[in-house]
């Protein structure tokens, strides 16, 4: 891809794509027959562009590192004590939380669909949904943690969850060490969504400014 | 309770990919968009508040070509299929329309602004759905018993993936009731069945190519396992 969008007037302008043409054309329909309004979808597609998105679970994430009875709460039951934080709603009818240790490593799958706890981590990102990663990540974990830069001591166990039904997961990742004075709010800019889907580990804090 | 389906969706089996190999590395992006052109939120957006088009037996239905050719490719075909289908939207006109907007590039959707609407949108992206269901019974299994994945045969849409059926792992965890989203051949309401966490450890799964450390936990509805060994008379399908 040049990233290059200025469709100036001196040269032919490239044709739209297929799908785009396509979209248009199915809300066009769907508006003009009344069962959906531009702004609807405007406010879904904003809302998941700046609202819903993994700020949220790394929110949760920091009040267990630094509250352990709220820690006891998320993993007893993931979606009342992530309620507690105000997240909740769509593909978050039931959210269990997994927490790493140093001797067992999570990751989270969908090998049937691209099942993901959207309230917390919003929509997950292209590779999460491809062939790939649901194919590979259930038979070789350890070769495809490896490929994001992540090597897992071999004495440590892999548990891939395979969200096959009603309920969502998400990884509680271990604090990194020496953030014992680092405040709550510091210590969410440390959880990446990546470690809380389980292909990589909280940043360490001298990766934050 | 939901009627359920008949059937009549052919299941190509191209999403069951756990485990299945030639798919390659995988390739994240850094700082990938949410979306990564506009047609993909807004395509997004039709699906997620247009009820009846999208489903998952109709994504798996998809050739496989069609089913590898992007996930907001697959959605836009598996939604516009689902709407033709259920008589909301006519074949040609989404033709007609599609050719419109070919020929016309400027042209933008027909707007439509009402804020009572969108409201409601909005409440049910935040509203909490109880998706648990009143159990007929008791669970069959406890955490702890050895159990085996049956084979599932009934060739329409399960969540029972390939790569599990026939092979043997525990229970790690008995979870609530929830509704079995299995078709079943002769369209009967299915009763609301446990589900459990079951635990498979890589080389049960793999054999010798498994790499050490490694399990599966996947969550599975009671009538995909039976009970096995330990003196437990095995159950044989009815």
């Amino acid at each position: 891809m040049s990233g290059d969008h200025d469709h100036g007037h001196d040269h032919f302008p490239e044709p739209e794509p297929y799908e785009a043409l396509r979209t248009r054309a199915l809300e066009s329909l769907l508006v003009e027959k009344g069962l959906v309004t531009t702004d609807a979808i405007d406010e879904i597609v904003r809302t998941y562009e700046q609202d819903i998105g993994p700020m949220n679970g790394a929110k949760v994430v920091a009040r267990a590192w630094v509250d352990s009875d709220y820690k006891r709460r998320l993993l007893e039951n993931g979606t009342e004590a992530i309620a507690e934080l105000g997240f909740g709603g769509a593909e978050g009818a039931e959210i269990v939380v997994l927490e790493s240790t140093p001797q067992v490593h999570n990751v989270i799958v969908c090998t049937l669909c691209s099942c993901y706890p959207w309230p917390v981590l919003g929509l997950p990102p292209a590779w999460y949904k491809d062939a790939a990663y649901r194919s590979r990540v259930v038979r070789e974990p350890r070769a495809v943690l490896r490929e994001f830069g992540l090597t897992v001591d071999e004495s440590k166990e892999i548990r891939i969850w395979d969200s096959t039904a009603s309920l969502r997961y998400m990884v509680l990742p271990e604090r990194p060490a020496g953030t014992g004075d680092v405040p709550e709010q510091k210590l969410a800019e440390l959880v990446t969504r990546d470690s809380m889907i389980g292909v990589g580990l909280a940043r360490s804090r001298s990766e934050i400014a | 309770m939901r009627l359920r389906r008949s059937g009549t969706i052919g299941i190509s089996g191209i999403h069951d990919m756990g485990g299945v190999p030639g798919y390659g590395r995988v390739e994240p992006e850094s700082d990938e968009p949410i979306f990564h052109s506009e047609w993909e939120g807004r395509i997004f957006g039709l699906v997620t508040s247009v009820k009846g088009g999208l489903s998952r037996p109709r994504l798996e239905s998809l050739d496989p070509d069609e089913y590898l050719s992007g996930y907001y490719q697959r959605w836009m075909l598996a939604f516009e299929r689902g709407l033709i289908e259920r008589g909301v939207l006519g074949a040609e006109e989404l033709d007609a329309k599609t050719e419109y907007f070919r020929e016309d590039p400027d042209a933008r959707p027909t707007r439509r602004i009402e804020p009572a609407l969108t409201e409601r949108v909005r409440e049910g992206m935040y509203r909490q759905r109880d998706v648990r269901r009143q159990p007929v019974r008791a669970p069959a299994f406890d955490a702890g018993d050895p159990v085996r994945a049956r084979g599932i045969r009934h060739g329409g849409h399960t969540r029972s993936p390939k790569y599990v059926q026939g092979k043997r792992g525990v229970i790690h965890a008995v979870y609530a009731a929830y509704d079995l989203p299995d078709d079943n051949p002769h369209d009967e309401v299915a009763p609301a069945q446990h589900l459990y966490s079951v635990r498979f450890e890589g080389h049960e799964l793999w054999g010798g190519s498994a790499e050490a450390g490694t399990a599966v936990h996947i969550d599975m509805w009671e009538s995909y396992l039976e009970p096995l060994g330990s003196g437990v008379a095995e159950r044989t399908d009815a």
